[in-house]
C-alpha cells in the first residue's frame, strides 16, 4: 500500500499559500503547485543566509575552520551563543514515523538540526522576531512525535540577538496537533483537484 | 565545597523572572504580590487598589532614582521577589530620568529623540543586569495594549520603545490575565490573540481564584510547580547519566565481531530509553564498529571481520542505517530515491 510523505516544510508551504493576503494570486498558485510538484527553484538570499549561519555554528562546535572574520561582532556573538547551547548534541538526525489517518498511511519525515539530551533544537534565522512566531509551525509537533522526545526549542536569531521559543508537548498532544494539520490539509486536497493530483503523484514515500 | 554544580543537583530556591499583563482592575498586582516574600516597586500607585489584607511592603517610586536606591539598600535581603508595577510606567520614569540627566535627549515638542530612546534602552538594559545581580525573583506587571497585524489584533504588554522586546527574551514566563465569564485565567502559552511565554512548562490556562485569606497563588502554582519540575528533571538527569554510563561500559566491553553480534541481537534497544539515549547508543555502536574495523552483512544481519566477506562487499551497509528503528525498511536506494531524500533536506533547510 502506498505511503505519502508529510514534512513540516510542506505543511508550512500550504499554510503560507492558504493564508497569503498579499501578492499576485496567480503567482502564489503557480509557486504552490511547483512546490507540490517538487520543482527545484533557486534558493533565496534569506534561506542561504540561514544555511550559512547554521554552518558557522557547526564549524565552531566541531573546531573546523570557520569564516567569521568578516562578520560583525554581534553576528559572531549570536554564533557563539547558539553554539554553546547545542554543543555536544547530535546533528542532522533523520526523523520519521508512520501514521495512519483517514484510511491512508503517511510517513512523517524530517531532519532535526540538533538533538541534545531531552530537547530537539531548531536554528531559525529571521529579519525580525516576535514572541510566539513559531507557535503554529508544525515542525515541533512532527519532530517531537517522530523522535519520541517532547521538548522542542527554536533558537532564533536576527543576527543581532538570540531568542528562544520553547514548546513542551506530550505524545498525545503532538499527535493531536499532527492530526489536526493533516485533517485540514487533506480536506483542502479534496477540493483542489490539481493540487491533489500533484501531491499524490510527487509525494509518494520511497521508504 | 566545589563551585561546580552538577545538572542533577537541585538549587533549593531557583530564581524566576516573569511578567503578568492584562486589563486594569483584573488583579495583576494582587497576583504579583502572591510571589514569595515580595517587595513592590510601585510606579503606578497600584498598591492602593489591592485589598488591604493582601498588601505587602512597598516603595512608591515616582522617580527612577528611588528604584536604584532601593536596589542598593541592605534591607533588600528581607525579600525574595521584586515586583515592578508597571513595566510601562517604569520605562516612562527611566525616560524622565534620562531627560533630566541630559535634556538634549528631548525634542522641542517634549518627545524623546531617537538618541533619547537609545539612552532609555541602554538604561533599561543596565537595570535588568542590576536586577539580575541581586539574585531575586522578579515579577513585572504590565497593562495590555493592542497591536494590529492586518485584520488581526493581538494583545501585548504595554510599554514604550524597545524595552518590551529586551525584557521578553529574559523572562521565564509571560502570562496573560483575562476574565472569561466570572472567572479570571492566566495563560502562559501564546495564541494568535495574545503574546505569552512559557519557558518553564507551566500548565497553560490556569484559573486564578480570588484570594481568600492567604494570597499565595504564584508561590504555589508557579514557584513550587517550578521546584517540583526541577526535582523531576533532576531525577531524569540522574537516570539518563546512569544509562549513558552503562551504555558506555557495555559497548566499551565489545571486543570483536562475536560480542558485537551478541550486543546487537540481545541488548540493543532492550533497556529503558530516555531522551536521546537511542541516538547516543547508535552513535556509540557506530564508533565501536569503526574501531574494531567490522562490517555488517545485511542479509545475515551479522557483524563480520572484513576478510570473511570479500565477495559480498556490495551487501555492506553502515551501522547508522542498520540500527535505525526501521531496520526492515533498509534496502539500497536508487538514484531517484537518493535525490528525493536530498530534496527533503533542501526543503527542510529552506523552511529555516
Amino acid at each position: 500500500m502506498s505511503k505519502y510523505l508529510i514534512t513540516p516544510s510542506l505543511l508550512s508551504s500550504y499554510n503560507w499559500y492558504i493564508s497569503a493576503e498579499y501578492g499576485d494570486p496567480a503567482e502564489l498558485r503557480k509557486d504552490w503547485l511547483q512546490r507540490l510538484a517538487r520543482v527545484q527553484t533557486p534558493m533565496s538570499e534569506a534561506a542561504q543566509k540561514g544555511i550559512d549561519f547554521e554552518n558557522r555554528v557547526r564549524e565552531l562546535i566541531e573546531n573546523k575552520p570557520t569564516i567569521l572574520a568578516n562578520q560583525k561582532p554581534e553576528y559572531i556573538e549570536c554564533v557563539i551563543n547558539i553554539a554553546n547551547r547545542v554543543r555536544s548534541g547530535h546533528w542532522q538526525e533523520t526523523l520519521k514515523k508512520e501514521i495512519e489517518f483517514d484510511g491512508k498511511t503517511f510517513l512523517l519525515y524530517g531532519k532535526s538540526d540538533v538533538i541534545k539530551e531531552d530537547t530537539i533544537y531548531d536554528i531559525k534565522t529571521t529579519k525580525s522576531y516576535e514572541v510566539g512566531k513559531f507557535q503554529d509551525n508544525p515542525q515541533h509537533a512532527i519532530y517531537c512525535y517522530c523522535a519520541d522526545i517532547y521538548k522542542f526549542k527554536y533558537l532564533v536569531t536576527d543576527f543581532k540577538d538570540v531568542f528562544e521559543e520553547s514548546y513542551t508537548l506530550t505524545k498525545e498532544s503532538a499527535l493531536e496537533f499532527i492530526q489536526s494539520y493533516l485533517s485540514e490539509f487533506l480536506a483542502y486536497l479534496e477540493v483542489d483537484i490539481e493540487a491533489r493530483a500533484q501531491y499524490y503523484k510527487h509525494w509518494e514515500s520511497k521508504y | 565545597m566545589s563551585l561546580i554544580t552538577k545538572p542533577n543537583e537541585i538549587k533549593s530556591n531557583p530564581v524566576i523572572k516573569g511578567l503578568i499583563y492584562g486589563v486594569p482592575g483584573i488583579g495583576k498586582t494582587t497576583i504579583a504580590l502572591s510571589a514569595p516574600r515580595p517587595l513592590l516597586i510601585d510606579f503606578d500607585k497600584g498598591l492602593s487598589r489591592v485589598k488591604i489584607q493582601h498588601r505587602k511592603d512597598c516603595v512608591v517610586a515616582d522617580d527612577y532614582s528611588k528604584l536604584l536606591e532601593v536596589l542598593n539598600d541592605p534591607a533588600l535581603s528581607n525579600y525574595d521577589t521584586i515586583v515592578i508595577d508597571t513595566l510601562g510606567k517604569c520605562v516612562d520614569r527611566i525616560a524622565d530620568y534620562c531627560a533630566k540627566s541630559n535634556p538634549k535627549v528631548r525634542q522641542a515638542d517634549g518627545q524623546l529623540s531617537m538618541k533619547g530612546w537609545g539612552t532609555v534602552k541602554l538604561t533599561f538594559q543596565n537595570l535588568l543586569k542590576l536586577l539580575e545581580s541581586k539574585n531575586k525573583s522578579l515579577i513585572f506587571v504590565a497593562h495590555e495594549s493592542e497591536e494590529k497585524d492586518g485584520d488581526m489584533t493581538i494583545k501585548r504588554p504595554d510599554c514604550s520603545g524597545s524595552a518590551r522586546k529586551d525584557i521578553v527574551k529574559e523572562l521565564d514566563f509571560m502570562g496573560y490575565m483575562q476574565a472569561i465569564g466570572d472567572r479570571v485565567y492566566i495563560t502562559f502559552n501564546p495564541t494568535d490573540k495574545f503574546y505569552a511565554k512559557n519557558s518553564l512548562d507551566f500548565m497553560s490556562g490556569l484559573a486564578v481564584p480570588k484570594p481568600n485569606g492567604i494570597n499565595d497563588w504564584l508561590e504555589k502554582n508557579v514557584f513550587e510547580a517550578n521546584f517540583k519540575r526541577i526535582q523531576k528533571e533532576a531525577e531524569e538527569i540522574q537516570f539518563y547519566d546512569k544509562l549513558k554510563e552503562s551504555l558506555k561500559d557495555n559497548i566499551g566491553a565489545i571486543s570483536n565481531a562475536e560480542s558485537m553480534n551478541i550486543y546487537y541481537s540481545d541488548t540493543l534497544g532492550t533497556h529503558d530509553q530516555i531522551w536521546d539515549s537511542k541516538i547516543a547508543e547508535k552513535k556509540m555502536l557506530g564508533e565501536k564498529m569503526k574501531e574494531l574495523n567490522l562490517i555488517f552483512d545485511k542479509e545475515t544481519k551479522l557483524f563480520i571481520e572484513p576478510e570473511i566477506i570479500t565477495t559480498i562487499d556490495d551487501k555492506i551497509i553502515s551501522i547508522a542505517n542498520v540500527v535505525d528503528s526501521e531496520i526492515a525498511a533498509i534496502r539500497e536506494l536508487t538514484e531517484e530515491e537518493k535525490k528525493a531524500i536530498n530534496d527533503e533536506e533542501i526543503d527542510l533547510m529552506r523552511a529555516g
